[in-house]
């Protein structure tokens, strides 16, 4: 298991008691997100529409690249990897 | 060397850009001859009018139809306090015209719908999106992807931001990144969380900066990057964003092929109005007559507040019971709640409360109910005096 720090921006921060990061222990991004969910429910609520598909408005990140896809979210994470979650805003 | 047109006036003016290789008389001249249209006059639109007008573009549109208020000047840089109360597009109209003559402004004093945003955005060169709400987000993505205009896009909540360039040819556009809006009250509006109102100034100088250099054709484009920024940490952090194959609008079997009804699509109309994302009817409600109604009557409600504790400073409802469990610190707060007697939640305006509803229901509160419009209602209806926010 690689120890990985999950990034939460301010939109969802309400449902991490105002977490910025989470570190969670997982080797790949669907590992990662369960352990998110199951330790914060409601965040998995905001992130997830059902179980396994991510929500159309939330993307995921791990370093500057996209792993939204069911195929990229099995990819496997490292240790000290950084896992970015970005919902869409639209404060103008 | 040729001035390309360019007065004495405005190579004095623009001396300082004509000393720029990527830009000189030649990009001096573009720029005039330019036309950019910015989607809304408030925080993002008056960083990015302001020195887009400077910048000597020589045709500035402006699409708005609210008018100043107070509280936008904490970060509506465009207005000032005798403009309270006048069109955001007339404030806007004198103060860009103050700062650079040479610019022509075009106002559009209406809401950008689909019936009229082809209409209004055709003959532009860029827009920058500085909209405040989904439907026109969506709204402006589609229209632009139609008519191949790319778009300087910013967002903004709290102390983060957003900003990329869409629409550019090859790139991808708002949809290819998210495919659909969030559900409506499930991300918090600037209303409702609050922006740093500096924030908007970096992020549409950013919108700016990209139009200015899209028009010039210096430099890399945003295009294919979304750039978080985090004033808090001062932060930048450029992510890749793919163009999406598939994409409803810009991919390679587009199902849009023309403007649809984006307040459907959102399920909310387009105002940044936090009260307006509340119609849900899995969410039932309580309108603050009725409220009030059944507090004279005796009923034993418990009403709660699930704002955070700096809003309760500002205004509460403890003259009717009311007591404070911010949103975040409610699954704390559940052994406290009382499931035999009637629940009710309040926020400032109405979503909070919504989400706060649909985790004591799912949590078996089953009679929870939200206060249509929040304490704002309730201030308008019952206490004139109490402060708004």
């Amino acid at each position: 298991m690689a120890s990985v720090s999950v990034l939460l921006p301010a939109a969802l921060r309400t449902a991490a008691a105002g977490s910025r990061t989470l570190t969670v222990e997982a080797q790949t991004v669907w590992e990662a997100l369960a352990a998110l969910t199951s330790s914060h429910p409601q965040l998995g609520r905001m992130i997830f529409v059902s179980e396994g598909r991510v929500r159309p408005h939330v993307r995921l990140f791990v370093g500057d690249r996209q792993v939204t896809g069911a195929v990229d979210a099995g990819e496997s994470l490292g240790e000290g990897d950084e896992l970015r979650i970005v919902p869409a805003i639209a404060g103008g | 060397m040729s001035l390309e047109g360019l007065g004495p006036d405005e190579i004095e003016r623009y001396g300082r850009h004509l000393s720029i290789p990527e830009v000189g008389v030649r990009g001096q001249a573009r720029l005039r001859r330019a036309r950019v249209l910015i989607i809304g006059a408030g925080g993002l639109g008056s960083p990015a009018g302001l020195y887009l007008a400077a910048a000597g573009v020589g045709r500035l549109g402006i699409v708005d139809h609210d008018t100043v208020e107070i509280s936008n000047l904490q970060r509506q840089i465009l207005h000032d306090t005798a403009s309270v109360g006048r069109s955001k597009l007339e404030s806007a109209r004198e103060r860009l015209e103050a700062i650079n003559p040479h610019v022509e402004i075009e106002t559009f004093e209406t809401r950008l719908e689909a019936s009229n945003a082809l209409d209004i955005l055709e003959g532009f060169d860029v827009v920058v999106d500085g909209s405040d709400n989904f439907p026109t987000r969506y709204l402006v993505n589609d229209a632009c992807v139609l008519l191949g205009i790319p778009f300087a896009y910013g967002a903004i909540l709290r102390f983060e931001g957003q900003a990329s360039l869409f629409g550019a040819p090859g790139g991808p556009c708002y949809r290819c990144l998210f495919r659909e809006p969030p559900p409506a009250g499930l991300v918090p509006s600037c209303a409702e969380a609050g922006v740093l109102g500096v924030l908007p100034g970096i992020v549409g100088a950013i919108q700016a900066t990209e139009a200015l250099k899209w028009i010039l054709g210096a430099g890399d484009p945003l295009a294919g990057r979304l750039l978080l920024i985090d004033a808090l940490r001062m932060e930048f952090r450029s992510l890749d964003i793919p163009a999406d194959p598939e994409c409803a609008v810009c991919g390679e079997r587009p199902s849009i092929t023309e403007l649809v009804d984006y307040d459907r699509f959102c399920g909310a109309p387009a105002n940044d109005s936090a009260g307006s994302m509340e119609t849900d009817v899995e969410h039932p409600e309580i309108d603050v007559t009725e409220l009030k109604r059944r507090l004279e009557n005796g009923e034993d409600v418990q009403l709660i507040d699930v704002r955070e504790a700096y809003e309760w400073e500002i205004c509460n409802l403890s003259g009717a019971g009311a007591r404070l469990v911010p949103l975040s610190s409610l699954p704390e707060a559940l052994a406290s709640l009382d499931r035999d007697r009637p629940l009710v939640v309040h926020c400032r305006s109405g979503p909070r409360g919504t989400r706060a509803v649909e985790y004591l229901r799912m949590m078996g509160y089953e009679d929870a109910v939200n206060l249509t419009g929040g304490i704002l209602a309730w201030g308008a209806a019952f206490d004139p005096g109490m402060p708004v926010y």
